[in-house]
């Protein structure tokens, strides 16, 4: 199995917002897109991918469309290996504490689901509070190392 | 621009010609707009609808990371605090 990384909100929106094509969101998002980046996704992470995407601050930044936003995630959905964690899915109870890393930051629960439904992934991410806290517990990394890690 | 044939159920192609009227517009543009929302695209496409996207935002990566992760945080807290109406 290979290792399965979830990729967070913000590398996404920073992928497709910042101008250069060559920064490691960019690169990693053109991976994803490209399916040489085995990425995992839940209708939850989706879910949130698409209303960054169609906040007001972004969307002056980006210019698409709802359904040019749509087919971005299509695209990428075709791509992800889909996975619904049952406590997030069917009836929103929390992971118990034990299984969770200590000091998790608020509303970040859909990450750490997937993160835990998956012993072998990894997470991608540039909030350093989230990647400080799911250290220890799984591998967590910025977006320029998982751009090393890929390349390497 | 190549042609293809495809079998619909009756209730399909009647759903199909219902949405094109409602639309205004023709069955091969439903049918071509629908798989465009399926996915159905050239990574190519795909790949160039974000270049130009990124074109326009002209943020810089480190600014386009801060509003990504503002933003984030913003839908997050919503979430879990929603708006009273």
């Amino acid at each position: 199995m290979p290792r399965l990384y979830v990729v967070d909100t913000n590398v996404i929106v920073s992928g497709v917002i910042g101008r250069g094509p060559e920064s490691a969101p960019a690169r990693l998002v053109s991976e994803m897109l490209a399916g040489r980046l085995p990425f995992l996704l839940s209708v939850d992470l989706l879910g949130e991918y698409r209303r960054v995407l169609l906040r007001p601050a972004i969307t002056v930044r980006h210019g698409w469309t709802t359904d040019d936003v749509d087919v971005f995630l299509s695209a990428l959905t075709m791509a992800a290996y889909l996975r619904q964690p049952a406590g997030i899915a069917e009836v929103h109870d929390p992971l118990p504490a034990d299984d969770l890393p200590p000091d998790c930051p608020d509303g970040d629960g859909h990450i750490l689901d997937l993160l835990a439904h998956e012993g072998c992934s990894v997470l991608i991410s540039g909030d350093r509070q989230l990647l400080l806290a799911v250290r220890g517990w799984r591998t967590a990394l910025t977006p320029a190392e998982a751009v090393i890690e890929l390349t390497s | 621009m190549p042609r293809t044939t495809i079998t619909l159920s009756d209730e399909r192609y009647r759903a199909l010609k219902q949405v094109a009227a409602r639309r205004g517009t023709t069955i091969t543009e439903v049918v071509d707009r629908a798989l465009e929302l399926a996915g159905v695209n050239t990574r190519e496409a795909v790949e160039a609808m974000v270049a130009e996207a990124r074109r326009r935002s002209a943020l810089s990566d480190e600014e386009a990371m801060d509003l990504a992760l503002r933003e984030v945080a913003a839908d997050r807290s919503e979430r879990a605090d929603p708006p009273s109406t």
